[in-house]
């Protein structure tokens, strides 16, 4: 199994984390936080990600906007509510820690 | 040349060809059956739909009108697996066949939905009658074309359920030797119990005694008829587990094992009953008597019975 199929359930799970962060920035849409995440080991695709989003909006971290487009149909505009930005700060702390657990591990005291 | 399907997504109109738009079908419907139980299954396959129909827009231009199949299967491919993250982990694949019998309700929900989508969509044109005439003729080919995905799909159904039935009700096709031995020796012992059984019971019946044995304590004759039946299923269980066992394992489970055993068994009951009443009648002047007297002994028993019946 190569290090990336290992981490495949980390990745998973760090998704809505990383998601939380991006719409934390500015008011984007699908194709925004696809793009942002793209260049990165977290690169995902529109079939997960819409049902996250909307798992998302369903436990009220995000919400979102109809905003006309110059291409297009109008489109969702999603943008981080109270509850989510509480929850990223908590799971921002939560990620140093575990970063911290793991950088930590197995040196030796002084 | 090939055949153009004209599609509705989210209220977009595009022109596919045929195998693309079976490949976005089947994109769709998958997405539609992990979806299932998601409270926002709606609003996500719409952004789906919407997603997909700004990629086919994308593809097609002044000159450009029909998205080819190629160019479908890259969008799909684009778009990933519709995954529901509040689905549990590892939850095991459907089996074929459920899925295959599932495929049926969810395509019959799925053209019902359409089938509202476009009603809904077309009302939008009601008050422009050109607009409304093109709606009509673009729903009612949309409609034909699901209506054949549909029966293409129960025709399949059929098919695999004849595989299925086919497969389980066959005959095995190998028998083990116990099950040849066992089985008929099973049928004999039973046959004979059964015999003992009747026996036990004409006696009691006519005499008040089973084989010379009393009722204690002057019990009705019906606690009697209660006792010996109790009596004879307590005897006979151990051989119908045995059956059962040997049946299960030589046929595999639930399998049903074909009509053959069923009739050795019933022809090796009747064999038995008719050689031991010939053997009977023949070599015993007793048991000859006893059968000569039989209809009047069951006539008095049923007397018996009907008496101790109105004294009540």
């Amino acid at each position: 199994m190569s290090i990336n199929e290992k981490f495949n359930a980390i990745r998973k799970g760090l998704l809505e984390f990383l998601v939380l962060k991006i719409v934390s920035a500015e008011k984007v849409y699908v194709a925004d936080i696809l793009k942002e995440l793209s260049g990165t080991e977290f690169a995902t695709q529109e079939g997960t990600l819409y049902p996250l989003l909307s798992k998302m909006r369903r436990e009220g971290l995000v919400d979102y906007e109809w905003k006309e487009s110059e291409a297009g149909p109008p489109r969702k505009y999603y943008e981080l509510t109270g509850k989510g930005k509480e929850q990223l700060r908590e799971t921002s702390d939560y990620w140093q820690q575990i970063s911290g657990t793991v950088k930590n591990l197995g040196q030796k005291q002084g | 040349m090939n055949k153009v399907i004209t599609i509705n997504l989210n209220g977009n109109a595009f022109a596919l060809e045929e195998d693309g738009y079976e490949a976005l079908r089947a994109y769709l419907d998958t997405a539609a059956r992990r979806l299932e139980g998601n409270p926002d299954k709606d609003e996500i396959i719409a952004d789906i739909e919407q997603a997909i129909a700004d990629k086919f827009r994308a593809v097609l231009g002044a000159y450009k009108t029909v998205v080819v199949t190629k160019e479908v299967k890259s969008i799909i491919a684009e778009m990933g697996p519709v995954q529901d993250p509040s689905a549990p982990p590892d939850e095991p694949p459907p089996s074929p066949s459920s899925s295959r019998a599932s495929r049926g309700a969810h395509l019959a929900e799925e053209f019902i939905r359409r089938a509202k989508e476009g009603y809904y969509e077309g009302m939008k044109t009601f008050g422009d009658r050109k607009a409304h005439r093109e709606w009509k003729r673009r729903f009612k080919w949309e409609m034909r074309g699901w209506k054949r995905s549909f029966k293409r799909e129960m025709h399949e159904n059929a098919h695999q359920w004849g595989q299925n039935w086919s497969s389980y009700w066959s005959p095995p096709s190998r028998l083990g030797l116990s099950a040849f031995i066992v089985f008929p020796v099973i049928a004999l012992l039973r046959a004979l119990i059964a015999l003992l059984g009747l026996f036990a019971l004409i006696s009691l019946v006519c005499t008040g005694a089973v084989f010379g044995l009393s009722l204690p304590f002057s019990a009705p004759l019906w606690v009697g008829i209660l006792f010996l039946f109790v009596v004879y299923k307590i005897v006979v269980w151990p051989l119908k587990a045995v059956h059962h066992a040997f049946f299960f394992n030589a046929f595999h489970g639930s399998r049903y094992a074909g009509p053959w055993v069923g009739l050795t068994e019933s022809l090796i009951w009747i064999a038995f009953i008719v050689v031991f009443f010939w053997f009977a009648t023949h070599h015993r002047a007793q048991v000859h008597e006893a059968l000569e007297h039989l209809p009047r002994a069951i006539h008095h028993g049923v007397d018996s019975v009907r008496q101790w019946w109105s004294e009540r």
